[in-house]
């Protein structure tokens, strides 16, 4: 092939424009990222924006997990006190049970029981920011409030176990699943109390429901009844209509017929007797927020109930009484409302309420209120092995991040003065070489 | 018998010869660096000898030599070839250009194009979700929701800007094409008028191919020589130049695209009124270039009209916090008045439905019920954040609960027949028209923005079954993989046409080599040629100075008798 003189510089100059075009190439490499624009890698640039959208939604869910443990935090911390306030009660109303106390000693320990049921209302209401931790979704709402004046209350007897036990026709003593837990009490115009298992309509002397029931050895309570409120005859089930006698907390309603104005007639050993709801006059707490459960998710997709949730409600925390039959949702006190019942009937120095009653009730409030902190605590585990694992997983796709857009240093560097010294070599050919022709001989 | 002079005239005709000679050495070695230049070379040839009677009868004697031609070497072949790859060339060319200019509109490497913009959207609502009822985290979606159509909305006007510029390029190109073509008949011209005396028109030949050249890396172009030497230039089918003849070509009157708020052009014949449509080279490549970049204002505008249709159907399907205080929400009373069935983007008077049949998105004016049907930048144009959630105090309308579901995670809501349904059609509706919910979650709830989130990251049937049966204008991917789809796609054909642009860059070397190999200028072998023509020139000087010499003699030494 005649090679023409242009030729030569022409395609010297080719390529050297193509090693420069390389060097340039490998030099934008110099900011640490090997990708610029699609084109450098369409299938690294691929991976390296799912990559990142990975990594996005990794610290995105980091992000809410610590949201979620700040929060269980904060709740756990204001449950822990209010167990410890129940501990306290506790201890006051065995105090308050002490037959030497006199009637200036009881309505002190009282006060003292009112102030501690205050402090627990105040812990219930803690915020973090401006969201109220126990109001459930209703997180904007201040959710328990202290009456200001006192109330009627329907006057309730607690079951013990076995009370409980025998009551709801258990099997046996120590059976736990147990339907009774709370019986409503009657004041009859004989001057005697009355007590009714509202999910029969069944009634029974004071003296059996406290005593007399130690006697029987068989686990059948509706023979023991002396008579049936809701159905006639004695034995014959049917509930007792709660709610429409008394509000969701307790308060006795005033209405035509019922509450206040409601009267049964039993027959008590052959002897006509009028029955009247009894109530007691105390402070009732009420509540704002709603049932429901505030959720803070962890991994793609929608809401998952089970795993996501971070709150307890007021219903988690304050459990339910007899007064919450036929409530959907529960009125999210029944706990705090029978603590003021205990606080009304120490202020009227009822000593041997308090040993009897009141200890239950303060048992029962600290197992409540214990079992929603245990019911927290798992899921703050959840949260927290999710946590780990995220950080785990955030570290793989850091790798795989760097893995497609950063650069190798020590591979670059290596390309770098490769292309240096071809690039160099190259023009010191040019110069040195290529202008020769015969014009410098002649 | 010869004249006594004829040996002098010989002389002459050699002296002719070799300066010639030496003048085309000089005229190749003064255009060794000029564009489009074909060395020439002087044909020598020795004069017609004549007849010389001598004693032995009659012989034939030579009277020199004379130039007969002077011819550029030109390989017509290799032409033709470089004519072909160069088209393609600046068809690669063109294209690889236009992926240049849209890869750095499109550039998530450096964390600030559309990705990025809806990957911050995401965040927002996910961490609204977590503090649903805080002010700040609403006020963010809503804030990170006006960025996301803002980048939208830039990337397509940027691409918008590409195809007018584009447009432009054509415009220039179509105006140089007429320069060119004018000369190409003007050449015509002089070439048949030279050549019609026998002459070569090398320079003028030169020059001519130099435009060919010129022209073939904007269109093809097919090159007919005919017998007088007039070039005929065919484009895809079209006679551009014919001899001493040319079409004058056009921008069309500018065609109102209003899809893509754009002018759009066609070149014209102005003779015929009919369309020239580029068969190859750069105009093809820019014609395409604008269909190309119309696909991806349509893939942007595709990403807007989800969002007006599936994430206003999802921000919908939820309720604001705005609710009244004294009608709380909560079990006893779902009648609340809290703000819901709600565009996120678009205004409250609109809704707004993807036409699967003409792949529009249709918007309706909900009092009138007038439809519009809409597509390409039109969609973005419109894609704001609807001015009720930017009001003051409008973050409280934002969608972040949701209703009561049942077990299978669908929205409850009172039927009209009584109880409950799931189905949006035979619920109770209250005055606005909005379905009943049987009860609304607390303002705590951010179920409903962690469903909007899903519409990011998660495939249609992991979303919520709000709109997890209507059909989507991105697929049955998520958003995210939508776009990465999309920047793939755009990556590895810019990567392809970057691999075919230095493909054809190697083979265009090999082209222009091969023409250069016979038409190139070699100094050395100029410099060999000027040698031999110098020292020919000598030597015919020397043999003429002794044919003087015996002249001399024969007219000075000779006859002397009367001195």
């Amino acid at each position: 092939m005649r090679i023409s003189s242009t030729m030569m510089s022409n395609n010297y100059l080719k390529q050297l424009n193509g090693t420069y075009e390389q060097y340039s190439k490998l030099m934008e490499q110099a900011d640490g990222s090997k990708l610029h624009r699609a084109s450098d890698n369409a299938v690294g640039y691929s991976k390296y924006l799912r990559y990142q959208n990975n990594q996005i939604s990794n610290e995105q869910y980091q992000s809410n997990v610590s949201t979620a443990s700040s929060w269980m935090k904060n709740a756990d911390a204001a449950l822990v006190n209010v167990t410890d306030l129940l501990q306290t009660f506790k201890a006051k109303v065995e105090q308050g049970s002490n037959s030497t106390n006199n009637e200036s000693d009881m309505k002190d320990i009282a006060k003292e029981l009112l102030a501690n049921v205050q402090e627990q209302v105040a812990d219930l209401n803690t915020q973090i920011g401006d969201r109220f931790l126990f109001a459930g979704q209703k997180d904007t709402t201040m959710p328990f409030e202290i009456s200001a004046d006192k109330m009627d209350r329907g006057d309730t007897f607690t079951l013990d176990e076995k009370q409980s036990a025998f009551f709801s026709g258990a099997t046996g003593w120590g059976d736990e699943n147990t339907t009774v837990k709370q019986m409503l009490k009657l004041k009859g115009d004989d001057g005697n109390s009355y007590y009714m298992n509202v999910n029969t309509g069944d009634v029974y002397t004071e003296d059996f429901v406290k005593n007399g029931y130690k006697n029987e050895d068989k686990f059948d309570p509706k023979t023991q009844a002396v008579d049936n409120v809701t159905s006639g005859a004695a034995g014959t089930a049917k509930a007792y209509n709660v709610s429409e006698n008394f509000d969701q907390y307790g308060v006795i309603k005033t209405d035509k017929d019922v509450g206040t104005n409601a009267k049964y007639n039993v027959t008590v050993d052959g002897k006509q007797v009028n029955l009247k709801l009894s109530t007691t006059k105390q402070y009732i707490v009420k509540y704002a927020g709603d049932d429901k459960y505030i959720s803070m998710v962890k991994k793609n997709g929608g809401v998952d109930k089970a795993t996501d949730t971070v709150n307890v409600t007021g219903q988690d925390i304050n459990g339910c009484d007899l007064f919450d039959v036929g409530n959907d949702p529960h009125s999210g006190t029944a706990r705090l409302n029978q603590l003021l019942y205990t606080v009304a009937k120490l202020d009227g120095a009822d000593y041997k309420w308090a040993g009897e009653q009141g200890m239950t009730i303060a048992d029962s409030a600290h197992a409540t209120v214990l079992g929603a902190q245990t019911k927290m605590a798992a899921r703050q585990q959840a949260y927290n092995s999710s946590s780990s694992m995220l950080v785990t997983q955030n570290e793989s796709i850091t790798s795989d991040i760097s893995d497609v857009s950063s650069t190798d240093v020590a591979l670059l560097a290596t390309k770098l003065m490769e292309y240096q010294t071809i690039y160099s070599l190259s023009l010191s050919v040019g110069s040195k070489i290529l202008p020769g022709t015969l014009a410098d001989y002649l | 018998m010869q004249s006594t002079f004829s040996g002098l005239n010989t002389m002459v005709n050699g002296i002719y010869t070799q300066r010639l000679g030496l003048n085309t050495v000089g005229h190749n070695i003064s255009n060794s660096n000029t564009e489009g230049y074909s060395r020439q070379t002087a044909h020598a040839a020795a004069t017609p000898s004549s007849e010389v009677y001598t004693l032995a009868g009659a012989s034939q004697v030579g009277n020199g030599s004379t130039v007969t031609s002077v011819i550029r070497a030109r390989d017509i072949y290799a032409d033709r070839q470089y004519w072909k790859e160069n088209s393609t060339d600046g068809y690669y060319n063109g294209k690889a250009n236009n992926y240049a200019k849209i890869e750095s509109i499109f550039n998530d490497s450096d964390n600030s194009g559309v990705q990025d913009a809806m990957e911050k959207f995401y965040q927002a609502w996910q961490d609204c979700s977590t503090t649903a009822s805080s002010d700040t985290s609403r006020q963010n979606v809503i804030n990170a929701g006006q960025n996301f159509a803002q980048s939208l909305q830039i990337a397509a006007k940027q691409t918008k800007e590409q195809i007018d510029s584009l447009y432009d390029d054509i415009s220039l190109s179509v105006v140089k094409m007429n320069r060119l073509m004018g000369q190409v008949v003007e050449l015509n011209k002089n070439i048949a008028g030279i050549e019609a005396t026998g002459a070569h028109a090398n320079d003028l030949r030169d020059q001519r191919d130099l435009i060919v050249d010129q022209l073939t890396s904007m269109t093809d172009i097919t090159v007919y020589e005919s017998a007088n030497g007039m070039y005929t230039l065919v484009s895809n089918g079209t006679t551009l130049v014919n001899g001493i003849t040319k079409v004058d070509l056009e921008m069309s009157a500018p065609k109102n695209n209003t899809t893509y708020s754009l002018s759009d052009y066609d070149i014209m014949i102005k003779q015929t009124g009919t369309v020239y449509t580029p068969g190859n080279g750069e105009l093809k490549a820019q014609f395409e270039a604008v269909a190309e970049d119309k696909g991806y204002i349509d893939q942007v505008a595709n990403m807007a009209a989800f969002m007006f249709t599936t994430m206003n159907d999802q921000h919908k399907a939820g309720y604001g916090i705005d609710g009244s205080k004294d009608k709380p929400f909560g079990n006893a009373n779902p009648k609340d008045n809290a703000t819901t069935n709600l565009n996120f983007y678009g205004e409250s008077d609109k809704a707004f439905q993807w036409d699967a049949k003409t792949g529009k998105l249709a918007v309706y004016d909900v009092k009138t019920g007038a439809k519009e049907e809409l597509s390409g930048m039109q969609i973005l144009e419109i894609l704001t954040v609807n001015s009720e959630l930017t009001a003051t105090d409008g973050h409280k309308k934002l969608a972040t609960r949701s209703g009561e579901r049942d077990t299978d995670g669908k929205l409850l809501y009172q039927a009209a027949a009584g109880g409950t349904t799931t189905d949006v059609t035979q619920a109770k509706k209250d005055a606005k028209g909005n379905p009943l919910p049987v009860d609304v979650n607390g303002t705590g709830d951010g179920s409903n923005a962690v469903w909007i989130a899903a519409l990011f990251n998660c495939e249609r049937d992991k979303t919520s079954p709000e709109v997890n049966g209507t059909d989507r204008l991105i697929g049955n991917g998520s958003l995210y993989s939508y776009y990465n789809t999309s920047m793939t796609t755009m990556g590895s054909d810019a990567s392809n046409m970057n691999g075919r642009v230095k493909f054809q860059s190697g083979v265009m070397d090999q082209v222009e080599n091969l023409r250069s190999s016979t038409n190139g200028v070699n100094w050395d072998e100029e410099l060999s040629n000027m040698i031999t023509f110098q020292q020919g020139y000598s030597a015919c000087s020397r043999c003429l100075s002794a044919m003087d010499e015996c002249l001399d003699k024969l007219i000075n030494g000779t006859g002397t008798v009367g001195r």
